[in-house]
């Protein structure tokens, strides 16, 4: 389950091969300054991508979808930064942490090479595709994985507005048919 | 001199500020309808809770934001306009309701909620 979560993020995040990382070995032990570098960069991730669509997005709202992903995610990533700096706990990189950001950045690039309606479409099947393997690492790797009883209040009160989020970029979805 | 002067000044100037503020506490309870009761909406887990909310006319609703993100409530009714203040984690705000209706967050368009006003009470209470 672990793994195949991690396939999930992999494959749809990266569009590479990070896949082979996740299948070709059991899910890593993650201690709570590993699960604190995971969700500030997921969060980053979104944020970057976000601003993005604000800047290259031709329909209203795929603007606002990006909008909302920016506001939230940067209250998501301020609130696991107050904590974490409360707990004295430095984030600290792990191998899905630097794989996720290395290869998020040809996710960027990729989407930043695209326009109009093209890049509107990407960008939203993106959103979906990262939600939902967020919301399957959350729930599988990271709440389980979570020592600290406030940073797993914290995944846990974040999962409801990735749900909000996936429902919304799928209606989203649905407007550029 | 100066002070033996002042005196009736500053006297006066209580006696203007305690009747203003007897008057606007007589007159703020004079307006305020005995039987209008408070309603409380949480928001909590990206969700109006509960999402709708049968009031009567002159009830006043507080929404409490129990989430861990910015929002706020804003009504979809063009012809009944109305919007609360931005609400960051922890934050409230509260509106009294003469009419009901449909309403949602504008930061989140999926959250939605409802207010509605019973008929039967406000009928019989002359509202």
């Amino acid at each position: 389950m672990k793994t195949s979560a991690l396939v999930k993020l992999s494959a749809c995040l990266l569009l590479s091969p990070f896949v082979s990382f996740a299948a070709s070995s059991a899910a890593p032990a993650l201690n709570d300054a590993n699960i604190a570098a995971i969700v500030v960069v997921a969060n980053q991730i979104d944020i970057d991508a976000g601003k993005l669509a604000q800047k290259s997005a031709s329909h209203a709202e795929v603007k606002g979808l990006g909008d909302m992903m920016v506001r939230d995610h940067t209250a998501v990533n301020q609130q696991a930064v107050d904590l974490v700096t409360k707990l004295k706990v430095t984030p600290q990189d792990n191998d899905l942490s630097k794989k996720l950001k290395a290869d998020a950045e040809k996710t960027y690039d990729g989407l930043k090479a695209k326009k109009g309606a093209e890049f509107d479409r990407a960008y939203v099947a993106n959103e979906i595709a990262y939600h939902e393997a967020v919301i399957s690492v959350v729930e599988t790797m990271l709440i389980p994985g979570a020592k600290n009883a406030e940073l797993k209040a914290l995944l846990q009160q974040v999962l409801p507005a990735f749900h909000a989020h996936l429902a919304h970029a799928k209606h989203v979805q649905s407007l550029l048919k | 001199m100066t002070l033996v002067r002042s005196r009736p000044v500053v006297l006066s100037a209580v006696a203007v500020l305690a009747a203003a503020l007897a008057f606007a506490l007589l007159t703020s309870c004079a307006k305020k309808d005995p039987a209008a009761k408070e309603h409380v909406v949480h928001i909590r887990g990206m969700l109006f809770q509960p999402a709708t909310l049968q009031i009567s006319r002159g009830d006043s609703i507080t929404w409490i934001n129990d989430d861990i993100l910015m929002h706020a409530v804003k009504s979809t009714d063009p012809k009944n306009p109305w919007q609360s203040i931005d609400l960051p984690p922890r934050k409230s705000w509260t509106r009294t309701f003469t009419q009901g209706g449909p309403y949602f967050c504008p930061y989140h368009p999926p959250m939605t909620g409802e207010i509605a006003i019973a008929q039967t009470k406000n009928l019989a209470s002359g509202h």
